[in-house]
């Protein structure tokens, strides 16, 4: 899932910086007032253990494997600020020092990875979790399926972000000048991938640490960010504990989503420039040979043996609401644009909004 | 040190790509896999930094100036609408590589062949799915998604190697005195230099504790055990990392650590420097001109 | 007067592990000491309790007259001032180098100080030399041996010229060229009228490096005298865990020795290397010796 350059035009990726900056500088504030000293050689340290997992391949069921990205149980261990700077660290690590993803698309990498991913795993593991307790095996549950959602709502993204790439950016003749694939492709293709192996993947390493760390250490789990097992009393961090448990991380954020969704919206405004008119892309081609073979490439999963049934209903969800008798504005690529990013980005919002509302409430009443 | 990371895998890592899919079983279990990746990566570093002590013209260049020269570079290759303009980068690439006297096999063993596979074979489709007239009649490639596919590969390519080029001849601690006087935070520089620092010390752990868990198998073992090991590893690793950052913590505030990260610059900027960020400057600026 | 440490009934619980149980010392300005123990009595502990890295549960602990309170290190000009005179190498290096480079690590405990990047510079230069680092000044940590690291180390604490160094098993890991290489460097001139209270469990090095030894079980102090008085008590270095027991079965009684040699032989014959013919030699405190390097003994266990 890391993007590397050249798949996203620069202006998507002057987007995306601008959309992770408002999270990076919140992330930085609060971590270093909540972990004061402590904030430098905990992120540090963190990010490595989340470069290093990387590099585990984990032997998955049917005989294959994958690697883990790590972020939901580094926002479980640490709560999703820090996870957000940790994450956000080691993917600039990485595409720097080991070429794991793009410069110019670090941006857009970090708000899959470093930002929606944790905070998407952390709501939902605490969504799921409720108020079971800490050595339940609810809780090794409510990770496995929270590191699953999570990846996948982080793909999704991704799919999002190469999906509006052929509307947007494309040569005077239509020939597109990036990620070449419309959301009818990308989406599901990146969705594939990570529904499976890398969404199994990081099931396991989440629910079998969160199970490994109640036999070893269950405080992790119930003061996260305290992130030291050694400083004997002195600075117990339980105050950050109690800052994330009660739910201010996504409080604090809902904010920055709506600012999220805002520039989701604003953002074709720079681009009214371009324009012409966009090829069609039809569902036929998707289910065609060739169509797999991107899905393939894309997720680096096997091809299906079988075309997928359910895709081109998929595909029909961007393009269905958009009949052909409809005006011809409504067929114009910011249109489109926006559309897709509202649809594709304003359903994550609303959705993990919802939930951790839900799941604020249901700490109350517990 | 990191002599305990088990030799490297014939494989390249996988420069600027990503292997988050399956990888398929192959002879030597699990945990064999997992320390062919942990060596591949001090591998790489070990290489990169041999690489950045030879003489060579962008390693006589100020740090800062090759993190925005090749920022700069990196960018025109994302920005330009003409495959000409891509090709032409791709062979200043190759002649910067050249000039700092890293073979061009390096390259290709690290980032062409790594990229070429990953974005190659995502841009396969593009030359049937892309629509357009076709090339060649009763061929289904089309014109079109030949020219995307192009741009899709001519990018990741142009801009991994621009990528590499300066870790390649920029030991570490002068890639963030760089960023550091380009004005990044400077607890940001601080993090990410002890992030460097502690990654190799993880993998030594990792390799060490996989290395131990191996030592004590007798055969193979079914997946569901297997998988029970190495997911024990990376919780071992896990801890071991937290105490480890309540250590540093602690071995930071014993020398006055209050929490205020100080660093001490130490660069001068001559007039060649100058001279190659103004080069590298002018690319993008000359694209984006072209184009509006 | 001129006592530097005032430690008095000093407990420090941690979850529910007690590291120090009521443990009662004085450590007088430029004593060099040797604090003797098994892993887990307590040693570690003490050291940072002593550098204020955390401070005491129960009792009262006194440094330079000035109390060791969580409250009174709150006050930066307090602590400052106080960081400044004591200094401790940790027993993990890879725990003290955090730095990308030699330099760097050498530069932080003064940048910390406050001082001026020309006076930084010119100290680290000095330091560097002085520790003979000259040639691994640009070098990243992790491609330093153990014994370089271990050097480094002791340099970056030592830059700052703190009147206290404090030593947690600084032979840890070494192999013995390293090690008698560090204890030559204990006994410089450089660090001459320091304090310096060692941590160890490898006896054949204190009595070249220290005037007094202080034998600690399970959080308490149970003797304190002249090395060589201590370390010929063969019953109480029995009872401390520093020992070898070794049965002999031709006698059929019970023999506790320890190894001193190479550096200290005329002071402890007795205790003959080659004695009972087993193959130890050289590493001394094998055994004891956990390769994991992020134990500490008494925290968190």
């Amino acid at each position: 899932m890391h993007i590397p350059d050249g798949y996203l035009s620069p202006q998507t990726c002057a987007v995306t910086y601008a959309a992770a900056l408002p999270f990076w500088y919140v992330a930085s504030r609060r971590v270093s007032a909540l972990m004061q000293t402590r904030a430098v050689p905990l992120i540090a340290v963190v990010s490595a253990f989340c470069f290093v997992v990387m590099m585990f391949n984990l032997p998955l069921p049917g005989g294959t494997s994958g690697h883990a990205v790590g972020m939901t149980i580094a926002a479980i261990v640490l709560g999703p600020w820090p996870a957000v700077a940790a994450i956000s660290i080691a993917l600039l690590v990485q595409a720097v020092f080991f070429g794991d993803g793009g410069l110019t698309a670090y941006g857009a990498n970090c708000l899959n990875m470093g930002i929606v991913g944790p905070f998407a795993g952390w709501a939902l593991y605490h969504l799921f979790a409720g108020s079971s307790g800490v050595a339940s095996r609810r809780r090794v549950v409510a990770a496995a399926l929270a590191g699953y959602l999570s990846i996948n709502v982080a793909a999704l993204c991704a799919g999002v972000e190469f999906g509006v790439q052929p509307m947007l950016f494309h040569a005077a003749d239509g020939t597109p000048l990036y990620a070449p694939y419309p959301l009818s492709v990308a989406v599901p293709a990146m969705l594939i991938g990570h529904l499976t192996f890398a969404g199994l993947a990081e099931a396991v390493i989440t629910g079998g640490l969160v199970a490994y760390l109640q036999r070893a250490d269950p405080t992790l789990l119930t003061s996260p960010g305290r992130g030291s097992r050694t400083e004997a009393g002195t600075e117990a961090g339980t105050e950050f504990g109690k800052d994330t448990a009660a739910g201010a991380g996504w409080r604090g954020t809902r904010r920055l989503w709506a600012g999220v969704g805002a520039l989701m919206v604003l953002s074709p405004l720079g681009l009214l420039a371009a324009g012409t008119a966009w090829g069609e892309w039809r569902a036929a081609d998707f289910a065609s040979r060739a169509g797999r073979d991107a899905m393939a490439a894309a997720s680096g999963a096997a091809p299906p043996q079988a075309p997928p049934a359910g895709l081109a209903r998929l595909s029909e969800i961007w393009t269905a609401p958009m009949p052909d008798y409809a005006p011809a504005f409504l067929h114009s690529e910011i249109f489109g644009y926006i559309l897709s990013a509202m649809v594709g980005g304003g359903l994550i919002v609303l959705v993990f909004a919802g939930l951790s509302a839900l799941a604020a409430r249901r700490r109350i009443d517990a | 040190m990191s002599d305990t990371v088990p030799s490297p895998s014939p494989a390249p890592a996988g420069y600027g790509a990503c292997d988050c899919g399956p990888t398929g079983r192959r002879k030597g279990g699990a945990l064999d896999r997992v320390l062919r990746g942990l060596g591949a990566v001090a591998e790489h570093a070990r290489s990169a930094e041999q690489m950045a002590s030879r003489r060579g013209l962008l390693q006589g260049l100020d740090p800062r100036i090759k993190v925005a020269g090749l920022g700069a570079l990196v960018l025109s290759a994302t920005l330009t609408h003409r495959l000409e303009i891509l090709g032409a980068l791709f062979v200043l690439a190759c002649a910067l590589a050249l000039a700092s006297r890293i073979p061009l096999w390096r390259l290709a063993r690290q980032v062409w062949i790594g990229v070429g596979l990953f974005s190659g074979a995502l841009a396969l489709p593009a030359l049937f799915l892309v629509p357009g007239a076709p090339l060649v009649a009763g061929l289904p490639v089309s014109g079109p998604g030949l020219v995307s596919a192009a741009f899709l590969l001519g990018r990741a390519e142009t801009a991994a190697s621009f990528a590499v080029l300066l870790v390649l001849t920029t030991p570490w601690p002068h890639v963030l005195k760089a960023l550091r006087s380009l004005r990044v935070p400077v607890a940001l520089v601080a993090i990410l230099g002890m992030t460097h620092r502690y990654i190799f010390l993880l993998l030594e752990s990792a390799a060490e504790m996989v290395e131990a868990r191996r030592a004590r198998l007798l055969g193979p073992l079914p997946p569901k055990a297997e998988r029970r090991l190495v997911v024990g590893a990376v919780g071992a690793l896990l801890l071991r990392s937290l105490d480890l950052a309540g250590e540093v913590h602690l071995a930071m505030v014993a020398r006055g650590y209050r929490g205020e990260v100080r660093l001490i610059d130490e660069f001068r900027i001559r007039p060649r420097d100058w001279l190659a960020l103004a080069c590298a400057l002018a690319v993008p600026v000359a694209i984006l001109w072209g184009q509006a | 007067m001129t006592d530097v440490y005032d430690l008095e009934a000093l407990r420090f619980t941690y979850r529910d592990t007690t590291a120090l149980d009521g443990l009662t010392l004085g450590i007088r300005a430029g004593e060099r000491v040797a604090l003797l123990g098994p892993n887990g009595s307590g040693k570690s502990t003490l050291l940072r309790l002593m550098c204020a890295l955390s401070f005491a549960t129960g009792g009262t602990a006194r440094a330079f007259g000035a109390p060791l309170t969580e409250a009174q290190f709150a006050d930066p000009a307090r602590n400052h001032a106080f960081r400044r005179r004591v200094g401790l190498v940790f027993q993990s290096p890879d725990v003290q180098l955090f730095n990308p480079t030699v330099f760097d690590e050498i530069a932080f405990g003064p940048l910390q100080m406050g001082w001026t990047a020309e006076e930084t510079r010119a100290r680290v230069e000095e330091a560097l030399a002085a520790h003979d680092l000259g040639p691994l000044r640009d070098r990243p940590p992790h491609r330093l041996s153990g014994g370089e690291k271990k050097r480094v180390a002791l340099a970056s604490v030592l830059v700052t010229g703190p009147e206290v160094l404090l030593l947690d098993e600084p032979t840890a890991a070494l192999d013995p060229a390293n090690r008698d290489a560090l204890v030559h460097r204990l006994g410089s001139p450089e660090l001459a009228g320091k304090t310096i209270v060692t941590a160890t469990h490898e006896l054949d090095i204190v009595p070249a490096i220290a005037d007094r030894a202080v034998v600690m079980v399970a959080g308490k102090v149970i003797a304190d005298g002249r090395p060589a008085d201590l370390l010929a008590d063969h019953d109480l270095l029995r009872r401390a865990g520093l020992t070898h027991v070794h049965r002999h079965t031709h006698d059929g009684r019970e023999h506790a020795h320890h190894h001193v040699h190479a550096l200290d032989p005329g002071a402890h014959g007795h205790g003959a290397r080659g004695h009972g013919g087993h193959g130890h030699g050289a590493n001394v405190g094998h055994g004891e010796h956990q390769p994991d390097r992020f134990n500490h003994d008494g925290h968190g266990k």
